[in-house]
């Protein structure tokens, strides 16, 4: 596998914050969904954002494809910074470069477009074909990537199986050739067997094509087989980061070790004999001390205070 | 790991077969499956969707769609026929003797009625019992279930509560009226990974605590090796296997429950490692095909396949699975090499070896 170079950098997000607001005057409520996210991705690699639901892992892509106005913090995309105030021309070329596969293939395909007609809209909107002779041979060539057939291109979305509608979506996305794809929890609505081929085809495309993805999920499982670079999110902030093997192996961060327990093994004996660990936030103590993120080499990161680091590294939870 | 000594049959379903008629025609859903299920232990019913599992499931509640229509068989609880009652017969059973917890607790519960009222009101209506008495009830289960603040969340609606907590909620209502038989569909597939292994350490709890038989749905063996006794593989209308969950995860039989096994990702796949993966699609169920459905995605389909249904064989006196592959006569095939990677795992995770094909 290629390792890439860490100075082509796609996507720099810093000190992201995301607040929304509801309800006036007394009752008004501000509901921290990213409180302050700090990551990177580099050329051909993925990122995988691990969370519950409501930590805001969702927001967080959103935020990146400008679908919110951020409350504070900066996006860079490809070197330029892209979360202050667009001009039209600038817009545009965010939303070519970057691009968004989503959980739901049911709602996500507009029913009464033909499955040609979903998919070269991205060309015709960007302006990227020249002639319809192109632009056909453009959309049977994705289609044929992502496995599906050209007879296909007439049909609607309701004529075709969750992944082979989810197939459809890769194409969309894949079709204006986008220096970053999103991938929101692509496989969860998925069957077992459907999710492991829709997991395959985007391994595949990410070798074939040296994809930037950044993949938002909430199984951890799911995450390790597929991403360079792992960041777990709890209630708007990062808990920490790394490789898969720092995260897998060496976990430092209470909640990371949480869910690591939760995620169900497919072997009854060990199964049954397991204990879930329960994480719970009032373990931290911040009143003194500011929680900060510490590096413990490697670019393996860790959200704690000093003393908790001390103290992880007695429990021997830290090596070395 | 949990032993079944109680070889009491509480249920026993035979040749069961369900279809519905549709424009396009009859869609046979259900084709013919048979199993016990004895007190006290969880079945867990395993396979893709479509594959008939919530269809077998729902006949046993009585709350088959009008269009579905049970062609044949019988499944006998305590002497009734279920497939015979009537829908005034099944008062009796449907959720006093045979309870349900549903895959989705969004549209599970009563948008528009508060959550007490909405446990409170089984006490009333089918205990007759006045109403002081059934909120004390009704506030010991939700306890039971582990809500927090049952006396203030008693008055809360619905759109209060979590998805986790409306679960729970849901168990507690399936629970109200001590049900010996509690069928779970899928119930934590919509919940988060965190959430779920609380919800399946409270289903297992609960299970001990009150000795209710449970059958449990899903498509996830992580799940199932949490809780199943034992397990039953479906794949299009019929059950390929069945066995402890022993049997079924560390000596599958049938190259469906392969495929399944090992497609699922799991912690001891590599980085960018391809998963296996089932080719095809299911078949379809308007025409289903004569020999073993599962042929047509399978590598090492032999011609006979294609023919003839293979009928069960026997692997051991618990174990049982529908493959020619268990013929004398038929060829040695080797299980996927994955597969074969993830049972020498957990067998060495137990300081066992491995022991081949016994």
């Amino acid at each position: 596998m290629a390792m890439a170079e860490h100075n082509d950098i796609v996507l720099d997000v810093r000190g992201l914050k995301q607040y929304f607001t509801s309800g006036f005057g007394r009752n008004k409520v501000i509901v921290k969904a990213v409180d302050g996210i700090d990551f990177k991705i580099s050329r051909g690699q993925t990122f995988g954002l691990v969370g519950e639901s409501g930590c805001g892992k969702t927001t967080t892509g959103r935020t990146i494809i400008r679908l919110y106005k951020p409350t504070d913090g900066d996006i860079y995309f490809n070197g330029e910074l892209i979360s202050k105030k667009l001009s039209y021309e600038e817009r545009q070329k965010v939303t070519q470069g970057i691009q968004m596969i989503f959980q739901d293939p049911v709602s996500s395909l507009n029913p009464r477009m033909t499955i040609s007609e979903i998919v070269r809209e991205g060309l015709i909107i960007n302006k990227l074909v020249k002639n319809n002779n192109e632009l056909s041979k453009r959309v049977m060539d994705i289609l044929r990537i992502v496995g599906l057939q050209e007879d296909h291109m007439t049909r609607y979305p309701h004529e075709f199986s969750g992944g082979q509608r989810q197939r459809i979506g890769i194409a969309r996305a894949l079709i204006s050739n986008p220096s970053l794809i999103i991938a929101d929890e692509p496989v969860s609505a998925l069957d077992v067997s459907i999710q492991a081929q829709v997991l395959n085809l985007l391994n595949r495309l990410k070798k074939s094509m040296g994809l930037t993805i950044l993949f938002i999920a909430h199984d951890l499982s799911v995450v390790k087989y597929f991403s360079d670079y792992i960041g777990v999110m709890y209630y708007g902030k990062i808990m920490e980061m790394g490789k898969p093997s720092d995260i897998y192996e060496n976990p430092v961060h209470p909640y990371t070790r949480a869910l690591l327990t939760a995620i169900p093994i497919p072997d009854p004996a060990y199964q049954k004999g397991r204990s879930f660990i329960t994480y719970d936030p009032s373990v931290h103590d911040y009143s003194t001390e500011k929680p900060v993120m510490h590096d413990l080499g490697n670019g393996h990161l860790v959200y704690a205070s000093e003393s908790e680091i001390a103290g992880y590294k007695t429990e021997g939870i830290i090596k070395g | 790991m949990i032993s079944i000594n109680n070889t009491e049959t509480i249920l026993e379903v035979r040749d069961l077969t369900i279809s519905f008629n549709t424009y396009a025609g009859k869609v046979q859903a259900v084709r013919g499956i048979n199993f016990n299920l004895y007190k006290g232990e969880t079945l867990a019913i395993v396979g893709e969707s479509g594959s008939g599992k919530t269809v077998s499931a729902k006949s046993l509640i009585g709350l088959l769609a009008p269009t579905a229509v049970i062609e044949k068989g019988t499944s006998m609880y305590n002497g009734t026929d279920l497939t015979k009652l009537t829908d005034k017969q099944w008062d009796k059973y449907r959720g006093r003797e045979i309870a349900m917890v549903f895959q989705d607790p969004f549209s599970s519960l009563s948008p528009i009625k508060k959550i007490g009222k909405q446990i409170s009101e089984i006490f009333t209506m089918q205990h007759k019992l006045p109403k002081k008495e059934a909120k004390e009830r009704s506030l010991q289960l939700m306890r039971d279930v582990g809500i927090p603040l049952p006396e203030k969340r008693y008055n809360q609606y619905p759109f209060q509560f979590s998805g986790g907590m409306r679960q729970r909620i849901v168990i507690a209502i399936a629970l109200a009226s001590d049900p010996q038989i509690l069928i779970c569909d899928e119930p934590t597939t919509a919940l988060d990974v965190t959430i779920q292994a609380q919800v399946l350490s409270l289903i297992t709890k609960l299970q001990k605590d009150r000795n209710i038989t449970t059958i449990f749905i899903t498509h996830d063996l992580g799940v199932v090796a949490h809780l199943a006794d034992r397990i039953a593989v479906m794949y299009a209308g019929k059950i390929v296997e069945y066995g402890t969950a022993e049997d079924v995860f560390y000596n599958p039989q049938h190259p469906y429950t392969w495929s399944l096994m090992a497609s699922m990702p799991d912690m001891d796949i590599e980085v960018g490692e391809e998963l296996s993966v089932i080719q095809g699609s299911p078949p379809n169920m308007l025409l289903p095909p004569d020999g073993d459905a599962f042929a047509e995605r399978n590598p090492n389909a032999v011609k006979l396949d294609f023919k003839e249904h293979p009928p069960m064989f026997r692997v051991s006196d618990t174990h049982y699975a529908a493959t020619w592959l268990l013929h004398p006569n038929a060829p040695k095939v080797a299980r996927p090499a994955q597969l074969e990677r993830r049972i020498t795992n957990s067998l060495q995770r137990q300081g066992l070896g491995v022991d081949g094909n016994g």
